[in-house]
């Protein structure tokens, strides 16, 4: 086996596998810092060996195996160096390794008791997202940061000081009674969101299918709360549209490209979230997304509709992307004047959909000048290298573009 | 499994705030103790208000020696309860600090807040969800917050132990 060969299959060991074998050993050790460790010693372990000896049968099993002994070891050492004499008997295996019971071959999976962990109420709020983005779905501090917008080096120290934190408090690595499950579901439904917009654009990682796959199994263990299952049609929808290659906006997309069978599953989930009553921000979002994937099937966009849902949105969680979106739909229907009207006042710090609506707006309205400005502007905010690609042409776009102003669309 | 074994004094770090410079023994915060045991000790740390006798007339004053009476005795049942304590008032609080140098004796508490520490509970429990819930279900509640603290060290015959 050649290194290459060895080099993607722990890639995608580590893309398929690394929240699950992450929550199971710090379930077991109490201690995220330390699974991380152990867990990036058999990754390291794998990539050195594996070129030699093949790729195991069962890659999950393997790294576990050799991340359950570095546990050991650190454990080990520890009492080492602190207490002598030691009776070997003391540590003998199974009293060190609460892991020795995992059969290798049926790794269960974990991931909602570390996702529970990291919203866990002794966390703080500003952390639990960015924590849950890197143990969970393995993202890397300096990507969580940009998420953020906070320097690198802040965000690792404060990623760090909450693993600390989780381990010296001792918070427990267990599935809460339901009470206290849906008590701390918000801010795992905000992570699970900020995971998916976080990882859409990100080309070849599967890490988009991984936030959705979470978004469904937190759904499915829940059981019944309408907006995990309003989430987890939400973030099906996006990966419906989801494509490779340049940006493209949601009104130029071919419709026919996207999934169909994606589509009748982010359906058949918002149809679970169904309930009386005032539907909470993620059926909102969720109807919003169903309402363009449904052009797939009708080939138009049903505008007042989307009115109705972001004016909604506007009421039940109000934010500036809806606000900007809902201008958008305004210019749509009355034109491009009642769209600029409908914009609310330019934001500061400045706010990237904002530019680029406005830019589209005044393209309709006929001002080209002033819509190159403000596309440069928009392309300047953009972190996305293929989002800026796209607005610095508009900027250069000689006549104006046959179609309408974009809408701002977290999950691109 | 004997506490000695999961005992580790590497890692020491620097004092902090909270913890003084002469801690008797370096303490890793870090967390790699080793397998976790059954238990892990947390003192809770009640602070409220501090009122007169007079103030809580012998309506109030029963009224709290009946529920701390019942938290102990539920605690005590419950097989988590390690030692209690109820204060008296900050006003009966000597100080013992230095100033510019000088190892002073002052009448009066540390801080000098509303709220005032007024008892403490020491409890072995499984984690802290449980320590939060035996928290929740304290009598002052009402009246102040609770502060939820978990153990590093405690002694047991004189000698340092790992509280986890």
């Amino acid at each position: 086996m050649s290194v290459d060969e060895a080099r993607a299959a722990a890639e995608r060991a580590a893309r398929d596998s690394y929240g699950r074998l992450l929550a199971l050993l710090a379930a077991a050790a109490g201690d995220l810092a330390l699974a991380e460790d152990a867990l990036a010693t058999a990754f390291e372990q794998a990539l050195r060996t594996w070129p030699d000896s093949g790729v195991p049968r069962n890659p999950d099993g393997w790294l576990l195996t050799v991340a359950r002994h570095r546990i050991r070891d650190v454990w080990r050492s520890a009492a080492h160096r602190t207490s002598a004499p030691l009776d070997d008997d003391v540590v003998d295996a199974a009293a060190a390794d609460p892991l020795a019971d995992v059969d290798p071959d049926a790794v269960p999976d974990r991931r909602l008791a570390l996702l529970l962990v990291c919203a866990h109420p002794a966390i703080a709020p500003e952390v639990r997202t960015p924590l849950m983005l890197q143990t969970v779905l393995g993202l890397e501090a300096a990507q969580v940061a940009r998420l953020f917008s906070v320097p690198p080096a802040t965000m690792a120290q404060r990623l760090v000081r909450a693993k600390r934190r989780i381990a010296t408090a001792r918070i427990p690595f267990v599935l809460p009674d339901r009470s206290v499950l849906v008590e701390r579901l918000p801010a795992v439904l905000e992570a699970v969101y900020g995971a998916a917009a976080a990882t859409w654009r990100q080309d070849g990682r599967g890490l988009a299918g991984e936030a959705q796959h979470l978004a469904v199994v937190l759904a499915a263990l829940l059981d019944d709360d309408p907006e995990a299952w309003a989430l987890a049609a939400l973030v099906t929808f996006a990966l419906a549209r989801r494509r490779p290659g340049p940006f493209v906006p949601l009104d130029e997309q071919d419709a026919s490209t996207w999934r169909g069978d994606l589509i009748a599953e982010g359906e058949a989930y918002l149809r679970r979230s169904e309930r009386p009553g005032v539907p909470g921000r993620f059926r909102l979002e969720a109807a919003v997304q169903a309402v363009h994937c449904d052009r797939r099937r009708t080939g138009t966009t049903d505008w007042s509709a989307l009115r109705t849902l972001y004016l909604a949105l506007d009421a039940v969680a109000p934010s500036l992307g809806a606000r900007v979106a809902l201008a958008v739909v305004v210019g749509r229907l009355d034109g491009p004047d009642a769209g600029l009207a409908a914009l609310p006042p330019q934001p500061d710090p400045a706010f990237q959909p904002w530019w680029a609506a406005r830019a589209a707006l005044l393209v309709s309205a006929g001002r080209r000048g002033d819509a190159a400005t403000a596309y440069r502007r928009a392309a300047e905010l953009a972190d996305d290298a293929d989002v800026r690609t796209y607005l610095l042409a508009r900027a250069d776009d000689g006549p104006p573009a046959p179609t309408s102003p974009q809408i701002s669309d977290p999950l691109r | 499994m004997p506490r000695e074994i999961v005992m580790t004094t590497t890692g020491s770090d620097a004092p902090t705030a909270d913890r003084p410079a002469a801690a008797p023994y370096p303490v890793d915060e870090v967390g790699t103790h080793g397998p976790q045991e059954d238990v892990m000790r947390y003192t809770l740390l009640l602070h409220y208000p501090e009122m007169s006798p007079e103030e809580l007339g012998p309506e109030g004053i029963e009224y709290g020696q009946r529920a701390f009476t019942a938290y102990a005795a539920t605690l005590q049942a419950a097989g988590v309860l390690v030692a209690g304590e109820v204060l008296q008032p900050s006003v009966a609080t000597t100080t013992v600090r230095t100033v510019d140098g000088v190892l002073q004796v002052q009448d009066g508490p540390f801080a000098d807040t509303k709220e005032q520490l007024g008892g403490t509970f020491v409890i072995d429990v499984p984690d802290l969800d449980a320590a939060l819930e035996w928290a929740r279900r304290a009598p002052s509640t009402d009246w102040g917050p609770v502060e939820v603290r978990p153990g590093a060290l405690h002694t047991v015959d004189g000698v340092w132990m790992p509280s986890a």
